[in-house]
């Protein structure tokens, strides 16, 4: 019978990983044992359990063998948990996922030390909420079941509720409820992705959520079509991808200092890994499909997003507009799949959860100061605020991608490895074949950082430099011991990715290459000319497996039109 | 089955025993204590009652499945995994909404004994209804929990309110139970027989009167609709638990509607449930796919204009009828014909039961003094007056929707994987637009959790709280089950499949008995052993 296979307890591995998952949640639980008027000690009691997760999770790093493809052997957990439905509760790390949660719990005691300040009210709902936050991170990004994924993924969902709705600016409940709507929508449709993947394990022994069993299904296209849709729409709106992003302005623009730094430093990243880690290898045809228009909308979200982020007056909403700009590097880094552009794309993650983490953590210090985001309102600002300025001019270099910095290196390979899979353009391609649309898509990217340098600096100009036409301006106290403790670590990651970045790809190597076996299936169905090639040759079967390499030869593509 | 005879008759029956005794108590009780004195004890008393039935329904389903050795007993209630499992659902919903009564009735200047009695002989009625196993039984039973909500709704005698709900719900309750006699008559007429299993007998012989039959259960599906609240049927709804006390609505949104559906589901599975009949000739399942959507529909889109809670509360009732109702379409059938049913439809009972025991205690903590317009106001800011209430609400809220680590959501879960599963893929879009309807309603239950922790209107109209242990441990506690069997519904799970697999075997039970006609025990003995539970969830 079914059960009783699901029940033999094969419980495994180490319990690091789940120590990371609960320890935040159990600081939680503890929290909220504490009357609420001690304020002083919910707050470090917070920021205490806050680094020791981030201390917890350095032998992830330590203990990490990147030489392994997929799941690092030594941190597996799995051990059971909902018999009847036969998922369990199994916990993995690789390549993909370990930067991200490193930089979750990096940045989470960051917040809980850096809010100090910011959050005068109900001080203790606030970190409870963060450390269920860091949980819900945390948890999915380990989680290898889906079903334990979709729980973590949902869960992230409440505490953000509340961190703008009850912290947030004046229009913060307009805001809180458009980022839940649409992150609503996008789960529940995968919630229905994630029943049909289950049933349809069932084919073929006992049902399960477990996500290995998932990615060995044969699925027809139709059915990965809408799939991927269902995926797809939930990992997109969280992105947020260019026509799904007017939430992403609104929830950052009236969250909280802790919540726009959580928002722009980890919650869209999920988006971007839950399509590395899931829709991508679970659905390599229905990728190959919509991969065109992904691109074309990640290329429209990274020069729209630049310009609008250039027309915005108000500071925040720049740097909100500029996250769609730069994760639309990230789309376009994971939609040319090669080698080099998905690593580049997770570095990025990491690189944009870094820099545009500090910009809303600087704003946030400024704010606090001023009361005010208007760029008109500031001016001048060096004078009286010189270790701010620049503190804030190098995060604005990581942002813009200057060498030198972390935003650079994550820019190069994203943009190098997009040209490497877009060339060579065979001759007589249209603008629908993807070669063609892939190189002008990319060229049309790399303006995009052009635009990037140009919003950015305009608004540093304005803001720092110049003579101080408010008075109030002239006598601001620069950042506060504090907030230089804070921000020192930010800073000093931003130069070591920069200087060092192949110390960071060099752990998700090996799981990328493990990501790139899916790229043939992928390139049958994207690349059309070579489709109709292999359609003609009746050969589908002897299309060889390549890693990111640019063999296509020229000259062999028919017209673009279908037949 | 044959080990089961060693327990006796009135053990078998012993916790619709308890809680007739613990009614017939209260009555009493309540006649010979003085007119203006404290009640609550009595709520405490039939709660007791109720635990007490708990533990026997648990010692039973040990044991069970029991037979009956009286006869007429024997045919009028079947003793199974299905009626347990349901009983202990009402018993737990009847025993958390009783603890919500002890402080509320005072507060609301209606605390008469009589209450409880009627608490308690409603929950005997609900007992019954899950566990009879033919018409008449069935009839009794819903008439006995019927009459005893009627009067209940309008406990609160001042108010006109509570009368009008009372007066609103008998009248069109009361069309309904005549729906029913009638489908119940022509039933009888159709097949000559009142129980479940010989129904389904006699309609799968060639010589039954199929137009009769379908007359009948039309009429029966139209008193099913109208006790389980699905659109069209479902008009009464929101005056029916805006008006009531609030503690009764508790009562109705829970022990009514499990019993409704656990009743009915028996009901239509064992005399109907031949695939045949299910899709063909007397197309019910059908009928009840398109009153699903119905009422989702109808339920989601009009709890999103309320900004009273407990109407808003009614309309999503509505709306989770919907869904509970999807459970019904994925019985799975075998090879003979027996149908049984996964653990959706009971799990997602249970999950709904405690959801609401926890929402109506909030309800009706807000509702302190007297007052009986449980609007926005009345809530706004309740995290900052009562962190513990706001949680509650925020947690139970969280499972009607559905979110993770809630029972709702396991809920949910279970009911869309089944119908995937059961239907073979068909009723693919009856599942989408139920993730429809649980994204609409997104807008309404967040905005419950919206209102009671990032709105500060409390400080202009403090909110009167009813302060009461009782009712807060009763809604904590339903809170709290909601986060348990959400994080760890293994259990829960198995129990409901089990329950949900048990229907399979009432026809071996009705072939095991009928000694005389000898020629179906051999036949169909062995089958039951195997078929049913063999499900994947």
């Amino acid at each position: 019978m079914d059960l009783s296979q699901a029940t033999e307890p094969a419980a495994s591995g180490s319990i690091l990983l789940a120590a990371l998952v609960f320890l935040p949640v159990l600081g939680a639980i503890l929290l909220a044992f504490i009357p609420r008027e001690q304020t002083a000690a919910h707050r470090g009691l917070g920021a205490t359990i806050a680094v020791l997760v981030f201390l917890l999770s350095i032998p992830l790093l330590t203990g990490f063998d990147a030489s392994v493809p997929g799941f690092q052997p030594g941190t597996r957990l799995d051990v059971s948990w909902i018999d009847a439905f036969g998922a369990r509760f199994s916990l993995g790390v690789d390549g993909i996922s370990v930067w991200i949660a490193l930089l979750t719990t990096f940045i989470t005691p960051l917040i809980l030390i850096g809010a100090q300040k910011a959050v005068e009210k109900r001080v203790r709902e606030f970190v409870i909420a963060m450390l269920v936050l860091e949980t819900a991170m945390l948890g999915a990004l380990f989680a290898t079941d889906m079903l334990l994924f979709y729980l973590f993924w949902e869960m992230m969902l409440i505490p953000m509720y509340l961190l703008i709705g009850i912290w947030g600016g004046e229009n913060r409940l307009y805001a809180t409820v458009k980022f839940v709507i649409y992150t609503v929508v996008g789960s529940l449709l995968m919630l229905v992705g994630i029943i049909w993947l289950y049933l349809k394990t069932g084919e073929t022994g006992a049902p399960s959520f477990a996500f290995e069993r998932m990615l060995s299904l044969d699925l027809s296209a139709t059915e990965q079509g809408w799939l991927f849709a269902a995926f797809g729409l939930a990992f997109l709106i969280k992105v947020p991808l260019f026509p799904f992003h007017t939430w992403l302005p609104d929830a950052h623009t009236e969250a909280p200092t802790a919540g726009s730094v959580i928002l722009a430093g980890i919650l869209l990243k999920m988006g971007t890994y839950g399509l590395l880690r899931f829709a991508v290898p679970l659905f390599p045809e229905a990728m190959g499909a919509f991969s065109p228009a992904i691109l074309v909308l990640s290329v429209i979200g990274i020069v729209y997003g630049a310009l609008v982020a250039f027309a915005q007056g108000d500071v925040k909403k720049l740097v909100a507009y500029s996250s769609v700009s730069h994760l639309g590097f990230v789309m376009l880094g994971i939609v040319a799949f090669t080698q080099q552009s998905v690593e580049g794309a997770i570095l990025q993650m990491v690189n944009h959860g870094v820099s545009t983490g500090a910009l809303f953590m600087l704003v946030g210090m400024v704010y606090e100061r001023t009361h005010t985001r208007k760029i008109t309102d500031y001016g001048g600002i060096a004078k009286s605020m010189p270790v701010f300025t620049l503190l804030f001019i190098i995060v604005t270099m990581s942002s813009i991608g200057l060498p030198g910095t972390n935003g650079f290196a994550g820019e190069f390979l994203i943009l190098s490895g997009a040209f490497l899979d877009a060339l060579f353009v065979p001759p007589g391609a249209g603008i629908t074949d993807w070669p063609m649309l892939a190189t002008v898509m990319t060229i049309i990217a790399v303006t995009g950082v052009v635009l990037g340098a140009i919003y950015m600096l305009s608004m540093v100009r304005r803001v720092f430099f110049g003579p101080i036409t408010n008075p109030e301006n002239a006598h601001l106290k620069d950042l506060t011991t504090r907030e230089r403790l804070v921000m020192a670590p930010m800073i000093a990651l931003i130069f070591i990715i920069g200087l060092f970045p192949t110390s960071f790809t060099s752990q998700t190597t090996a799981s990328v290459e493990q990501l790139m076996t899916v790229r043939p299936r992928i390139e049958v169905v994207r690349d059309k000319s070579e489709r109709q090639k292999i359609r003609a040759e009746g050969a589908r079967t002897t299309l060889a497996p390549r890693v990111g390499a640019p063999e296509r030869v020229a000259g062999v593509a028919p017209g673009p039109e279908e037949e | 089955m044959q080990a089961a005879t060693t327990t006796s008759d009135l053990a078998i029956i012993s916790p619709l025993f308890i809680v007739c005794a613990m009614g017939l108590v209260a009555l009493l009780v309540a006649v010979f204590t003085p007119k203006d004195s404290f009640k609550g004890w009595l709520g405490y008393v039939v709660a007791f009652g109720f635990a007490l039935a708990l533990v026997a329904v648990v010692w039973l389903w040990k044991q069970a499945p029991l037979t009956l050795s009286n006869e007429s007993l024997f045919f009028a209630l079947s003793v199974d995994h299905f009626g347990l499992g349901l009983t202990a659902v009402i018993l737990i919903g009847g025993l958390l909404a009783a603890l919500t009564a002890v402080d509320y009735l005072p507060s609301q200047r209606s605390d008469h004994g009589e209450y409880y009695a009627l608490v308690a002989f409603a929950v005997l009625g609900m007992m019954a209804m899950v566990m009879s196993a033919d018409m008449l039984t069935f009839f009794v039973a819903l008439e006995l929990m019927s009459i005893s909500v009627y009067v209940l709704a309008g406990f609160k005698r001042q108010s006109a309110f509570s009368t009008e709900a009372a007066m609103k719900y008998f009248v069109t309750g009361s069309f309904a139970s005549a729906l029913l006699l009638l489908g119940i008559a022509f039933t009888y007429g159709a097949t000559g027989s009142i129980r479940f299993t010989e129904i389904a007998e006699a309609l799968a012989s060639p010589q039954a009167s199929l137009p009769i039959a379908q007359f009948g259960v039309v009429m029966l599906l139209a008193a099913f609709f109208f006790k389980v609240a699905a659109a069209p049927f479902h008009m009464w709804t929101p005056d029916v638990y805006e008006g009531a006390p609030t503690s009764v609505t508790a009562l109705m949104a829970t022990g009514v509607k499990v019993a409704a559906f656990g009743g009915f589901a028996r009901m239509f599975l064992t005399a109907f449930g031949d695939a045949r009949f299910r899709t063909g000739d007397l197309p019910w399942e059908t009928i009840i796919a398109i009153v699903a959507v119905a009422s989702m529909f109808a339920g989601n889109l009009m709890a999103l204009a309320q900004k009273n809670l407990k109407r808003m509360l009614a309309y999503s009732a509505i709306a989770h009828t919907g869904y509970i109702m999807l459970a019904m379409l994925a019985a799975p059938t075998s090879g003979d014909g027996t149908v049984w049913l996964g653990p959706g439809l009971i799990f997602y009972l249970l999950g709904y039961t405690l959801a609401s025991i926890a929402a109506f205690g909030v309800a009706s903590v807000v509702s302190g003094n007297d007052v009986e317009d449980v609007n926005e106001v009345a809530y706004a800011g309740l995290a900052k007056r009562s962190p513990a209430h706001a949680l509650i609400l925020a947690v139970a809220m969280l499972s009607l929707l559905g979110i993770p680590l809630t029972a709702g959501f396991i809920g949910k879960l279970t009911i869309f994987a089944e119908v995937l599963d059961g239907s073979h893929n068909e009723y693919l879009w009856i599942v989408v637009v139920a993730v429809i309807n649980s994204i609409i309603s997104a807008f309404y239950y967040l905005r419950v959790i919206l209102v009671a922790y990032m709105r500060d209107e409390a400080a202009e109209r403090p909110i009167q709280l009813v302060s009461s242990r009782s009712l807060t441990l009763a809604a904590g506690l339903a809170a709290f089950l909601t986060l348990v069997v959400g994080l760890v519904p293994s259990r829960a799970l198995m129990a409901s499949g089990k329950a949900g697999g048990s229907l399979a075997d009432s026809k071996a039970r009705a072939a095991s008995t009928a000694t005389v006609n000898d020629v179906h025990t051999e036949a169909d003995a062995p089958a039951t052993a195997s078929a049913p539970k063999a499900t994947k969830l």
